[in-house]
């Protein structure tokens, strides 16, 4: 089917007539002023952002400096938890273990001969 | 601009000729002013609005029903041009881009119009420009007529028969295959004979 052949130059003198746009020339100059003015009441921030001058604008270039700040307090903070929930512990025991305290390794008293030993014993 | 013609012998009189002033096509003109916008030129922007805002207008009152409607569609497709100025390739023809950004600002309008009453809208002035010797019946039929239609078949038909677009730059303009273009033309014209008919003389 070929819908070309339906033309209607009577539909379409009446449309052209009905859809006719503004002759004044007032009329476009106004227009313009109006898209302007609404580009910049709407689109200041899309100005602002395209021009760089939004205030985030310099944290989106330190952005990758901050990122790498706050992994390396993060490491930092990590490992020092760790080191106080682990190693600090065994360091601990360590010393326990390897240091006896003297009351344990230190005689009390000097070593008594066979005799005062039984003295003792006995009660004299 | 007058210069000596270097063909002109030295012994002869002095002969000048016309040369025409380098002349700077439209498409230049426009190419320099979006390369200006691009790099934050208001005045440059405002240039390429007032070569293409009657256009603009034309294809927004081609889909919306009244003019208030196509001029509200107009400032829109204009702030999402600029907006999107960065993207726009200079080497391309600007009013293609914003025609189909417009088109779309204007389809969006119509949707979120639908909900109006056709019968209200008839009673609206569609265009505070027109005809004298149109007379209000008709004007009033053929606003009723084209509320009737759906958004896209209106905008074909328009865009066709009154702004003069071919069926594969209306496809490119509403996002359609070029033969649902000629078949919405088809269907639209159809449509506004039947409603327009009681208003038509009879052959007598």
């Amino acid at each position: 089917m070929r819908y070309d052949d339906d033309r209607d130059p009577a539909l379409t003198l009446q449309l052209r007539a009905h859809l006719r746009p503004p002759a004044d020339p007032a009329y476009w100059d106004g227009l313009e002023a109006r898209v302007m003015a609404h580009i910049t009441a709407e689109g200041g921030r899309a100005l602002r952002e395209r021009d760089g001058t939004a205030w985030w604008e310099p944290m989106v270039e330190w952005r990758r400096a901050l990122v790498a700040a706050a992994v390396a307090a993060l490491v930092i903070g990590a490992a020092g938890a760790w080191r106080a929930s682990h190693v600090e512990p065994e360091l601990a025991y360590d010393v326990v273990v390897e240091s006896p305290p003297a009351a344990y390794g230190a005689p009390q008293r000097p070593a008594a001969s066979r005799g005062d030993l039984l003295g003792d014993l006995l009660g004299y | 601009m007058r210069s000596p013609d270097p063909s002109a012998g030295s012994s002869a009189t002095p002969v000048t000729v016309l040369r025409p002033a380098p002349v700077i096509s439209d498409r230049e003109a426009e190419r320099a002013f979006v390369l200006a916008a691009q790099g934050g030129d208001a005045q440059a922007f405002s240039a390429l609005v007032r070569m293409h805002q009657q256009r603009a207008y034309a294809v927004a009152r081609a889909v919306l029903l009244t003019h208030e409607d196509a001029e509200d569609a107009v400032q829109e497709g204009f702030l999402h041009a600029f907006k999107a100025l960065d993207r726009f390739r200079p080497d391309q023809p600007f009013g293609a881009w914003l025609h189909r950004i417009v088109s779309n600002a204007a389809l969006d309008l119509a949707r979120r119009r639908k909900v109006r009453d056709a019968d209200e809208l008839a009673e609206t002035h569609a265009s505070p420009f027109r005809d004298p010797g149109e007379g209000d019946e008709l004007r009033r039929a053929l606003d009723r007529a084209l509320a009737t239609l759906p958004s896209r078949q209106r905008a074909v038909l328009v865009l066709h028969d009154v702004e003069g677009y071919k069926h594969a730059e209306i496809g490119q303009m509403l996002g359609i295959p070029e033969g649902t273009a000629r078949s919405d033309l088809h269907h639209a014209r159809a449509a506004m004979r039947a409603a327009l008919a009681p208003h038509r003389p009879t052959a007598s």
